[in-house]
C-alpha cells in the first residue's frame, strides 16, 4: 500500500510507490457534477490541509488533509501524516490551514497507528475561523452498497483543496487490516482528507493508493473508535504536546495488541494441508494470507527445476518513514535437477538456501531495529534431516515485538532440495515460537494411504 | 696446471657419485691395480682408456683397445680417441663418468633452511611429471564440470575454478618442461615449480578440500574454527613460502606472512562490520552431506530452544 503524504525527504520515495505528479494534471480539468458541486460548497469549510512545520526553519514538511468532526474543533487526519510530529514533538509542530491561508495550530491528542488514523484539537487561542460554531462533518451510520457514488476531498500536491467522485467498492476482502476500496482518483496530498457519501457525511478516510483510480480508505467506524475511546478516558492529567516516548508507548502498546489478535485467530483456525512434492505442507492458515505459485522445469537454459509457493498477508502498519512493519509470510520452495553433480547441485542448493531472504521488503535501518540474531540446528522434521536457522530482530523502540526469520532445508539428498521460509515482523516471542511450531507440525511426508490432516490444537 | 675431476657413478654399491681430482696431464683408468682410478667392474678391461687434458679445457679419450669399448653420449667411439668438453659423460662397461675441468662453472649454494627438503624434492622430474598429470587431469574434470553448468550464474564459481586450473597446468606443464630438459640447473625452473604447487594446493583447497570441511564438520563453531585456521595457514604458506624457500630471507618473509595475515584479519573485521543489514547475516554452508547428525533435534526440542534466540537490546 502506497501513503499518500508529501514530504521534502519523502519525495525520493513517493518517485518509487507514487506514480508521477504529471500524470495527475486531469485532476483540474474534473468536470465534477452538480452534486458535487453543491457538496463542495457546503463542506468546504470542514476541509483543511494539515501541514507540519519544522519549528528550526518555520517552513512545512509535510503536508496532508484532515477534517473537522466535532463542535469542540476535533480534526481527523491520518497518522503517516503527522507520523513525524508525533515522532519528534520538539522540532515539529501541527497546523492545519484554509483554503483562503488562514493557520492554526493542532495538538495531537491519539493515534490509531493499525487504521493510520489521528484525532487532533485546534490549540488555544481561537483564530477566527473557530466560529462559536464551527461547521463540522457528521460521521455516518449507514453502510454502502456496491457501486454507490462517494466523494473524497483533499488537497492534492498542495494544489489547493479539490473534491474527487469515485465509486465504493465495499471493503477489501483477505486482509488483517480492514480497508474501503474507492475507485477514483486520489492523489499524494490528500492522505487524512474525508470521502463521503451523496449526503455529505463521512464514510471514510483517505489513505492509500493501490494503483491509478484505485485507492483505500480507513472505514469511518475506525474514526469513531478513536474518538470514543479517547472520550472514554481521562485525559486531565495528560500534558500537550504528548512526548516521544509517550507516543512510543502507545504505538507499542497497538502494535502487540494487533498481532495479538492476528495471531490467536490464525493459532486457533484449523489449517488444512497440500501435497507439496514428496511432503505435506500446511495450507490455507488464513484467508487474509495469499499464495501464490511458480513451477520451472529443467530445461537447456536451466539446469534444475524449481517449484515455489509463496504466502503473504496484503497490507503493513506505517510507524515511520523509514519502518514499516506488519507483514507476514513464507515460501516453500523445491529444486531439483537430473544433470548436476553432486557437489555442484550442492553448491546451488547452499546459494540458493543462504542467499538472501525473499521475504522481507520493509524499511529497516539501525534506529528502528537491531540486527539479526540467528541459531543454526539440525532438525529431524517429518523423519527428515533438516538444517534450519532461526533469526530474530529485535526493535530498538518496541522491545516487546520481534522480526523472526527461519530457513528450513532438506538435508541428505542429493539431486532433490526442499526449504520452507518464514518471516514474521512485529510479532512477540510467544506468537512467534507458536506459530512456528504449528506450522512444522503440519509438514509430513507424504504417504501412500493419504491420511487425514493432522491439526495440533495450540493451548492457550 | 689442468686438473682433471672425474666423477664416478658406480654400476653397484653407493648411488652416490664419488669424486676424484688429479693434478696431471693424463690419467689412467681400469681394472688394474697400476691405473690411477682403479674400478670394480666387471665389464671394464685391466687399462680401460685414458683421459688426457688439452689446452683449451677439452679433454681427449682414448680407448686402449678395451673389451667392451668405450660409449660417450651412449654412441661408442668412432675412433680410438675422441675430443669431449668438460660435463660430458662417459660410460665404460656398467660405469659412468663425468669428467670435469677445474674452470667448470658451478652454482651457488642453496640457503638451508626448513623449506630445502620441499625443495628438493620438486627437483626431482618424477614429481614434476607428477604434478603436471594431477593439474591437468583437475583442468578436465573442471572443464567437464563447467561445460555442464557454464550457462548459468550459479557455475560461475566453477569457471574461476576452471581458470585457476588453466593456469596452474600452464605452470605446471612449464615446470615440468624445464625440470626435465634443463635437468633442474635453473633457479627459475625451481621457483615456478614451487608457486604452480603453492597455487595447485590453494586451489585444490579452495574447491576440493573446504567444501569437504563443510560437508564432514556439521558442528558451526567447529566449522569456523578449521576454516579461519586453515586460511591463515594458507595465507603463511602462500606469503612467506616462496621467498623463504628459494632467497633465505627469513625477515622478508616473515614481514610478508605478517602482512597477509593483518590483512586477512583486516577482511575479516571489515566483513563483520558493513553496516546494517536489512536480512538476517547467517553462516553459509554446503548443506548436502551423507552423514547422519547425531545432534539433530526433535521439533519439540527445536522449538524449546528457539526461545534463546530472542535477544533482548538495551
Amino acid at each position: 500500500m502506497k501513503k499518500l503524504h508529501l514530504a521534502a525527504f519523502y519525495i525520493l520515495l513517493a518517485t518509487f510507490f507514487i506514480l508521477p505528479l504529471g500524470t495527475h494534471a486531469a485532476v483540474d480539468d474534473f468536470t465534477a457534477p452538480a452534486s458535487a458541486k453543491a457538496l463542495y460548497k457546503r463542506l468546504d469549510d470542514a476541509v483543511f490541509q494539515i501541514r507540519i512545520i519544522d519549528t528550526l526553519a518555520n517552513e512545512k514538511n509535510v503536508i496532508g488533509s484532515g477534517f473537522r468532526v466535532s463542535e469542540q474543533n476535533h480534526f481527523i487526519t491520518n497518522y503517516h501524516v503527522v507520523s513525524t510530529a508525533a515522532r519528534n514533538p520538539d522540532a515539529y509542530t501541527i497546523e492545519y490551514m484554509t483554503e483562503d491561508g488562514r493557520t492554526g495550530k493542532l495538538v495531537l491528542l491519539a493515534i490509531d497507528v493499525i487504521n493510520d488514523l489521528a484525532l487532533l484539537k485546534a490549540a488555544q487561542p481561537a483564530t477566527d475561523i473557530q466560529a462559536a460554531k464551527p461547521f463540522y462533518l457528521h460521521l455516518a451510520q449507514d453502510d454502502l452498497q456496491k457501486g454507490d457514488h462517494v466523494f473524497s476531498m483533499g488537497n492534492p500536491h498542495d494544489l489547493g483543496m479539490t473534491i474527487i467522485e469515485g465509486v465504493y467498492n465495499g471493503f477489501l476482502e483477505k486482509t488483517f487490516f480492514d480497508k474501503i476500496l474507492f475507485s477514483g482518483a486520489l492523489n499524494p496530498g490528500m492522505s487524512g482528507g474525508p470521502a463521503f457519501n451523496a449526503e455529505g457525511e463521512v464514510i471514510g478516510v483517505n489513505v492509500a493508493i493501490h494503483s491509478d483510480d484505485i485507492g483505500y480508505l480507513v472505514p469511518v467506524r475506525f474514526v469513531k473508535a478513536l474518538i470514543h475511546d479517547y472520550l472514554q478516558q481521562d485525559h486531565t492529567e495528560e500534558k500537550y504536546p504528548i512526548s516521544k516516548q509517550g507516543w512510543e508507548e502507545s504505538i507499542e502498546t497497538q502494535l502487540y495488541k494487533t498481532q495479538d489478535e492476528i495471531f490467536t485467530k490464525i493459532l486457533h483456525e484449523e489449517w488444512g494441508t497440500q501435497k507439496f512434492g514428496a511432503f505435506q505442507i500446511p495450507k490455507a492458515i488464513s484467508s487474509a494470507i495469499k499464495c501464490w505459485s511458480t513451477n520451472h522445469s529443467e530445461n537447456d537454459e536451466q539446469h534444475h527445476s524449481h517449484n515455489w509457493i509463496r504466502c503473504r498477508n496484503e497490507g503493513g502498519i506505517y510507524i515511520s518513514s523509514d519502518y514499516y512493519t506488519g507483514q507476514m509470510g513464507y515460501n516453500i520452495e523445491q529444486v531439483s535437477t537430473k544433470r548436476l553433480s553432486r557437489t555442484a547441485f550442492a553448491e546451488f542448493y547452499s546459494n540458493r538456501v543462504f542467499g538472501e531472504p525473499n521475504l522481507y521488503d520493509s524499511y529497516r535501518n539501525e534506529k528502528s531495529s537491531q540486527g539479526f540474531a540467528c541459531k543454526r540446528d539440525f532438525i529431524t522434521l517429518a523423519a527428515k534431516q533438516f538444517i534450519a536457522a532461526f533469526c530474530t530482530r529485535g526493535q530498538t523502540k518496541f522491545k516487546s515485538l520481534y522480526d523472526t526469520y527461519s530457513s528450513i532445508a532438506l538435508l541428505n539428498s542429493n539431486k532433490d532440495g526442499y526449504r520452507i521460509e518464514i518471516g514474521l515482523e512485529a510479532v512477540s516471542k510467544e506468537n512467534a515460537i507458536r506459530f512456528h511450531e504449528k506450522f512444522l507440525k503440519h509438514v509430513d511426508l507424504v504417504t501412500l494411504q493419504q491420511k487425514p490432516a493432522v491439526t495440533l490444537e495450540v493451548m492457550r | 696446471m689442468n686438473q682433471i675431476i672425474v666423477e664416478v657413478h658406480s654400476s653397484h654399491g653407493d648411488r652416490r657419485p664419488r669424486y676424484q681430482s688429479f693434478e696431471k696431464k693424463s690419467i689412467k683408468i681400469g681394472r688394474s691395480f697400476d691405473c690411477d682410478i682403479i674400478l670394480q667392474d666387471q665389464f671394464v678391461s685391466k687399462e680401460h682408456l685414458t683421459i688426457e687434458a688439452t689446452e683449451n679445457g677439452q679433454f681427449k679419450i682414448t680407448d686402449r683397445s678395451s673389451k667392451n669399448g668405450t660409449l660417450i653420449n651412449k654412441q661408442y667411439l668412432k675412433d680410438d680417441s675422441q675430443t669431449i668438453v668438460s660435463g660430458q659423460i662417459c660410460q665404460i662397461g656398467k660405469t659412468r663418468l663425468r669428467i670435469y675441468s677445474s674452470a667448470h662453472p658451478i652454482e651457488p649454494a642453496r640457503p638451508f633452511n626448513t623449506g630445502t627438503k620441499i625443495q628438493t624434492y620438486f627437483d626431482k622430474p618424477v614429481i614434476a611429471l607428477l604434478m603436471f598429470i594431477i593439474s591437468l587431469s583437475s583442468g578436465l574434470f573442471y572443464s567437464w564440470i563447467a561445460n555442464d553448468t557454464k550457462t548459468y550464474m550459479d557455475a560461475r564459481i566453477y569457471e574461476d575454478a576452471f581458470s585457476l586450473t588453466a593456469i596452474i597446468a600452464g605452470l605446471a606443464v612449464l615446470c615440468a618442461v624445464l625440470n626435465i630438459i634443463i635437468q633442474r640447473k635453473s633457479a627459475l625452473a625451481r621457483q615456478l615449480c614451487v608457486v604452480s604447487m603453492i597455487m595447485f594446493v590453494s586451489g585444490f583447497w579452495i574447491t576440493f578440500i573446504n567444501p569437504y570441511i563443510y560437508f564432514h564438520i556439521p558442528s558451526m563453531e567447529i566449522e569456523h574454527f578449521v576454516s579461519a585456521g586453515l586460511s591463515i595457514a594458507a595465507f603463511l604458506f602462500i606469503g612467506s613460502f616462496v621467498s623463504y624457500i628459494d632467497y633465505g630471507h627469513l625477515r622478508k618473509a616473515y614481514v610478508f606472512g605478517a602482512l597477509v595475515i593483518g590483512l586477512f584479519i583486516a577482511g575479516v573485521i571489515y566483513t563483520q562490520e558493513m553496516g546494517y543489514k536489512t536480512y538476517p547475516d547467517y553462516p553459509s554452508t554446503i548443506i548436502l552431506t551423507d552423514k547422519k547428525m547425531k545432534n539433530s533435534l526433535s521439533i519439540d526440542d527445536y522449538i524449546r530452544e528457539m526461545d534463546n534466540v530472542f535477544v533482548t537490546y538495551e
